[in-house]
């Protein structure tokens, strides 16, 4: 076997190994995203599972609290102890009521402490 | 060198035993891949496919406050796979039956019954692959079933409607049948804004059937329904159904119905009727139980009605408030008929147009009918919404009796403005007073305010409608007067008066029909009233059919309807705090200040 022989032999060789690299390479490259697309697919899968079953949580959640809260359950609930202000208990303060209480320099029955409702 | 020699026959047998074989192969391979090609890769892609429903979930109903009162939840339809139990498991039944709340004979049947008759051809037999345990079961009972790891016990989720509230507005709200069909009420008039819209997704599953995301294929995800806020206001409601419950309990009547809306926007804000129902549990009540009343039993509306030819004799400019009719007079000549009048309760004299609202005579109403006419008095009628539905919208509305005047008797002038002669729902009467409250004019009876999505966005507003002026402002300020005079000492609704407010109303007796004739024993009361009457923010009606007396006592609308008013009125101004008359105020803020000055 001549040199020239040899070389092209070496230059097939290595021809040989890169091409063989390049495609086993890419071959597994391809099976491995595929098994991480597989993993990624699955995992997005349970995550939705999971996604509905939290939603039928709040579902139910959502009716049992609504069930808690119907009048006739609250009224049970403080029965006794609070009830609706009848009429007479309302006061009803207009403007006007409040600015002779609080809004002039005469001495007056409310002194303006603290915050009130629309002031900020 | 051995010879190869191989005698011809050998050659050909086996020749022809290779041939045939191949020959063979080949063609049952021709009849599985060309023949029967659709029907196994038909049954290929069914062991592999996975198509799934996405079912949509059903929008909510909430009250004009937020407040839920129907939404949807999942629960579980539990079953079994008899082939798939094992022996080892039968120990977990008891566990599992009282988990289910059902007997531990059911479990057992359902293991053991494991083949079925088909249907298909004679004598067919089927396995059982899946016997139904219970429906509707919690998914926190259906997680602790899964830690039984009963193999071959499990569940299908399901969409289903709770209604949180229970019984309170069953009327307005319907249901959903098993089916999911909607049935009644706001469920079925807004199914189409509800319902939503299901989605779809294909993929393939696994051995196991478990879904394979990484090969779906298809996904289209479902849309749910919108939510509808309605105009009920559910504390309102409550008030108005225990109050319903105390006149059951005190009265025991066949039916009674309450009605509480906004007169300026047509809002209704409570109705309800008894006997009433339980949506979660619909198919245990009876069925005429589920009937709206307030839209759809007529009654004879009695002197409620008479509100109608007053103001049309008013808005005509045929009287005035303080006119004089002479309730003495038995009869009445018109043209050269002489017609009958009813008679009173009490013999009232010559009074004004304003007593004969405040006393609710009857002679007095049925002149103001003569003075007006038939034909007048029929298109006030049909102005004020009788003889017509109401347009509410939830089904099973109807639209009363009004007979055109050219089928009137001769007594139907007469008996008409009393409110005789013709029957109305209780919405109808309530829409009626509800013109009168807001100036003369009808507006159309609303129960959903808005249509929304998740978002709390409007998709679709309702928005408020008048109908028609029936009367003008000043012949309904002047009716006011009138009918806040009935709610006073003198008039026949003191039992409905609220302190501090000024209350128009009017009361209705009616005698029922029983075989043919006016029962002296059975009566409707009824009541219908606003308030306050200077700016009136609330009405309401009250209609109590057949209430049992004690004492040989008739139950009367101002006995048996105007408490009921009063006690709701009462309620309803210190929930939604509408103030009292100026000078109450006053009296309050001083009394305040005499006590906190000390």
């Amino acid at each position: 076997m001549n040199s020239k022989t040899k070389n092209f032999s070496r230059y097939i060789f290595v021809l040989g190994s890169a091409l063989l690299l390049f495609f086993g390479g890419g071959a597994l490259s391809i099976v491995w995203l595929r098994m991480e697309i597989s993993a990624v697919a699955k995992n997005c899968g349970q995550l939705e599972g999971q996604m509905e079953i939290v939603g039928r949580e709040v579902n139910q959640l959502r009716g049992q609290k609504s069930k808690s809260l119907r009048p006739s359950s609250l009224a049970v609930m403080v029965e006794g102890r609070l009830s609706m202000p009848v009429a007479r208990n309302t006061f009803h303060i207009s403007g006007s009521d409040l600015v002779d209480r609080v809004g002039d320099g005469r001495p007056r029955l409310y002194k303006v402490q603290g915050e009130f409702a629309g002031t900020r | 060198m051995k010879s190869v020699f191989i005698s011809p026959f050998r050659f050909y047998l086996v020749f022809f035993a290779v041939s045939i074989t191949f020959c063979s192969l080949g063609g049952r391979l021709v009849y599985l891949q060309v023949f029967k090609a659709n029907e196994f890769v038909g049954f290929a892609q069914g062991a592999r496919k996975n198509f799934v429903t996405l079912k949509a979930r059903r929008g909510d109903i909430v009250d004009r406050k937020g407040n839920l009162l129907a939404t949807t939840r999942s629960v579980v339809n539990v079953g079994m796979d008899p082939y798939s139990i094992k022996e080892e498991d039968y120990g977990k039944f008891e566990e599992l039956s009282k988990l289910l709340e059902i007997p531990l004979d059911k479990i057992e049947d359902a293991v053991a019954k494991k083949i079925t008759k088909g249907t298909q051809f004679k004598g067919e037999i089927k396995k059982v692959r899946w016997v139904k345990l219970k429906e509707e079961v919690d998914e926190e009972t259906y997680r602790k079933i899964k830690t039984l790891k009963l193999d071959g016990v499990y569940g299908n989720f399901k969409h289903s409607r709770l209604y949180p509230g229970n019984r309170l507005g069953s009327h307005i709200l319907g249901y959903l049948n098993k089916e999911g069909l909607a049935t009644m009420g706001v469920e079925r008039f807004a199914n189409y804004y509800l319902k939503g819209q299901d989605g779809w997704k294909e993929s393939e599953k696994d051995g196991k059937r478990r879904e394979m995301p990484q090969h779906r294929i298809l996904e289209v995800s479902p849309t749910n329904g919108l939510n509808v806020e309605l105009t009920i206001d559910w504390m309102i409601q409550d008030m108005v159904e225990k109050e319903l419950a105390r006149i059951v309990e005190d009265y025991n009547p066949l039916s009674a119905s309450m009605i509480v809306s906004e007169p300026r926007s047509g809002n209704i804000l409570a109705l309800a009727n008894v006997p009433d129902f339980d949506p979660n549990f619909y198919n245990k009540s009876d069925l005429a139980f589920q009937r709206n009343r307030a839209l759809s039993d007529l009654y004879e509306p009695g002197s409620t009605f008479k509100i109608v030819a007053v103001s049309g004799c008013m808005n005509d400019g045929l009287v005035d408030a303080d006119d004089i009719i002479d309730c003495s007079v038995s009869t009445v000549q018109k043209g050269a008929k002489k017609l009958r009048l009813p008679g009173d309760h009490h013999p009232l004299g010559k009074i004004s147009v304003k007593k004969v609202v405040q006393k609710s005579s009857n002679r007095g109403a049925a002149q103001l009918g003569i003075k007006l006419g038939s034909q007048r008095l029929y298109e006030y009628c049909r102005a004020f919404g009788f003889g017509e539905k109401t347009g509410f919208g939830i089904g099973g509305e109807r639209k009363g009796i009004l007979h055109h005047p050219k089928n009137w008797d001769g007594l139907t002038i007469t008996r008409l403005p009393m409110g005789h002669a013709v029957s109305a729902t209780a919405m109808q009467v309530h829409s009626s007073m509800s013109t009168i409250a807001n100036g003369g004019v009808l507006m159309k009876p609303k129960f959903i305010s808005r249509v929304f999505d998740e978002q709390g966005k409007t998709v679709t507003p309702f928005n408020s409608k008048p109908v028609r002026r029936v009367i003008q402002p000043g012949v309904a300020k002047s009716l006011t007067e009138m009918l806040v005079s009935v709610v006073s000492n003198e008039g026949t609704a003191r039992k409905a008066r609220v302190d501090g407010f000024d209350v128009a109303g009017k009361t209705g007796t009616t005698q029922k029909i029983i075989n043919g004739k006016y029962s002296r024993s059975h009566h409707v009361g009824s009541f219908v009233g606003f308030f306050p009457a200077e700016k009136p923010r609330i009405v309401i009606t009250v209609v109590v059919d057949e209430a049992k007396m004690k004492r040989g006592m008739l139950g009367y609308g101002g006995t048996v309807a105007a408490p009921a008013f009063q006690n709701v009125a009462r309620k309803i101004i210190s929930y939604l705090g509408i103030e009292p008359k100026k000078k109450d105020i006053k009296v309050a803020v001083n009394n305040r200040n005499d006590r906190q000055a000390y």
